[in-house]
């Protein structure tokens, strides 16, 4: 493998997701050239493509598309919901990052997972149960990640909630009736409940009025400047992108078509794609 | 190589923008631009709007992409760079630590507080939380914000606060090479005279600069050099002295 620098934190190589049993010309016929990431042979659906990425400690990685670009199943492969076709991931805290934990076992996944990883879906459901406490959520995570001490569970608990501006006296009541904006921040604070070194983000403002928008964003940063945790952000926002991102990515039909420093895929894109996205922001 | 006294050297630096939804249009942004930044020298752009002026800043900074040429920059640890071709993160790391550039509209974080903006600056750099705001309020002081504004978001104030506080922000961060377009745009001439000082100390205590301006009194004040440009090209370096 490629080698890996002090601050390097995940590693991932030539990605492939496919849906179907695929034949000789899905990698042909399909990508952004084609527009189409649906092979015309075989009808199998290529979701992502070769795609490799890195990240450093504390980076914000920026993945933008359109919708059925590929970019939420990428990071829902990286945090193992789904299971990749091809490809190679490295995590620098797990094994002297020289362990491609695609190929580990189903336990071994969920122990990295547990462990070193945190996931904020979009849909604040996914990531949270709607009939256990805000309190209790975050103890879940916290019980899998092997901290069995009740006081110290409740601690950690009430401190990640009031970081994430959930408040304290709403630890006991059930996220089922929050609205949907504090829903989104009990997911974050369970998914920083085990201090993860990554982070993903699927879409996390997407569905959330702009004035909490705001709030969760900030909050994002706030913990990437005081936590040091890398991150990758995948939205459709581009708006979302400029206040997050140190780098962002491009995708199309599930392939990544540019990478560059935020700013310049902005001012600067290079692909037709790109240059597409950006000047069709409002 | 870069000369002994050098900060940064570009060397035939061209950008071509091809515009892919148009016909694959090409339209040049500068071409052929050659220059020398000496440490502690503050160096101006001049020309009229579309010459260019900008391109060749956003290319140090690498918003742009240069198409081809050099953009040599001596680093605080004495290496030499070449910021037309060096990896993203290393232009990232510059950008946190010695590299700053002032555009002429602030874009921030919504409803963030004026004072929590240039604070997470220094808070970025590993000031404790209490000591970045002490600073900032010094730079907010500094800047001739009123107080009444420093807890407010920077999306309610004036076009004129706003700069300040855009221009405060990488201020207060004392970069070594510090790009600013058109800093004192829109500015009356008392703020404008603030704005001059803020500068003028700050070039003292040592930092290199470039910046474009229309508003030749206030190069007056501040330029050691100014360099013309026109079509995408640079016309002439001259000495201000021999400009006024």
């Amino acid at each position: 493998m490629q080698s890996a620098n002090d601050y390097s934190v995940l590693r991932v190589h030539n990605l492939s997701k496919r849906y179907g049993d695929g034949c000789l010309s899905c990698y042909h016929l399909t990508g952004p050239v084609f527009e189409t990431n649906i092979c015309p042979r075989c009808g199998s659906i290529i979701a992502c493509h070769n795609i490799s990425l890195d990240l450093e400690k504390g980076e914000i990685l920026g993945i933008v598309g359109e919708s059925g670009s590929g970019k939420s199943t990428l990071v829902r492969c990286l945090y193992f919901d789904e299971a990749v076709t091809a490809g190679e991931m490295y995590l620098a805290a797990y094994a002297g990052g020289e362990t491609n934990l695609f190929a580990e076992t189903s336990q071994r996944k969920r122990h990295v997972r547990n462990h070193l990883m945190g996931m904020v879906y979009q849909n604040p459901l996914l990531g949270i149960k709607p009939h256990f406490t805000a309190g209790g959520n975050v103890a879940e995570k916290l019980l899998t990640a092997d901290i069995y001490n009740y006081s110290d569970i409740r601690k950690r608990a009430e401190s990640l909630l009031v970081r994430t501006e959930v408040p304290p006296a709403r630890m006991d009541d059930f996220p089922a009736c929050f609205s949907g904006g504090m829903q989104q921040r009990v997911q974050i604070a369970k998914a920083l409940a085990n201090n993860p070194p990554l982070l993903f983000l699927d879409e996390i403002t997407t569905g959330l009025d702009l004035s909490v928008q705001a709030r969760v964003l900030d909050l994002v940063k706030e913990i990437q400047r005081e936590l040091g945790i890398a991150m990758l952000a995948v939205s459709h926002d581009l708006g979302v992108i400029r206040m997050l991102a140190d780098r962002t990515a491009v995708m199309k039909n599930g392939q990544m078509v540019e990478v560059g420093i935020t700013d310049q895929i902005l001012e600067d894109p290079q692909h037709q794609y790109t240059q597409l996205l950006v000047h069709s922001m409002l | 190589m870069l000369g002994k006294h050098d900060l940064l050297s570009v060397r035939e630096l061209s950008k071509d923008f091809t515009l892919h939804l148009s016909e694959q249009k090409l339209l040049e942004g500068c071409a052929d631009v050659s220059f020398s930044l000496r440490r502690g020298e503050f160096m101006g752009i001049a020309g009229p709007s579309g010459a260019g002026k900008s391109t060749v800043i956003k290319c140090i900074y690498r918003t742009y992409l240069p198409t081809n040429g050099k953009i040599l920059y001596r680093n605080q640890d004495g290496g030499e760079i070449d910021l037309a071709v060096a990896p993203e993160r290393k232009i990232i790391r510059l950008r946190r630590q010695e590299i700053s550039y002032v555009s002429q509209f602030l874009k921030v974080m919504p409803r963030v507080p004026a004072v929590d903006i240039l604070a997470e600056q220094l808070s970025g750099r590993g000031w404790s939380q209490e000591k970045a705001r002490v600073k900032a309020c010094e730079y907010l002081e500094l800047m001739n914000i009123r107080r009444a504004l420093w807890d407010a978001s920077p999306s309610t104030f004036s076009g004129g606060e706003q700069q300040r506080i855009n221009l405060a922000r990488a201020l207060i961060t004392q970069p070594r090479l510090l790009l600013l377009d058109e800093p004192t745009a829109s500015l009356d001439a008392e703020t404008k005279k603030i704005v001059v000082q803020a500068l003028y100390q700050l070039k003292k205590q040592g930092t290199s600069m470039i910046g474009i301006f229309h508003d030749l009194d206030v190069m007056n004040c501040l330029v050691d050099s100014v360099f013309t440009m026109n079509d995408g090209r640079c016309n002439s370096i001259k000495r201000m002295q021999e400009v006024v």
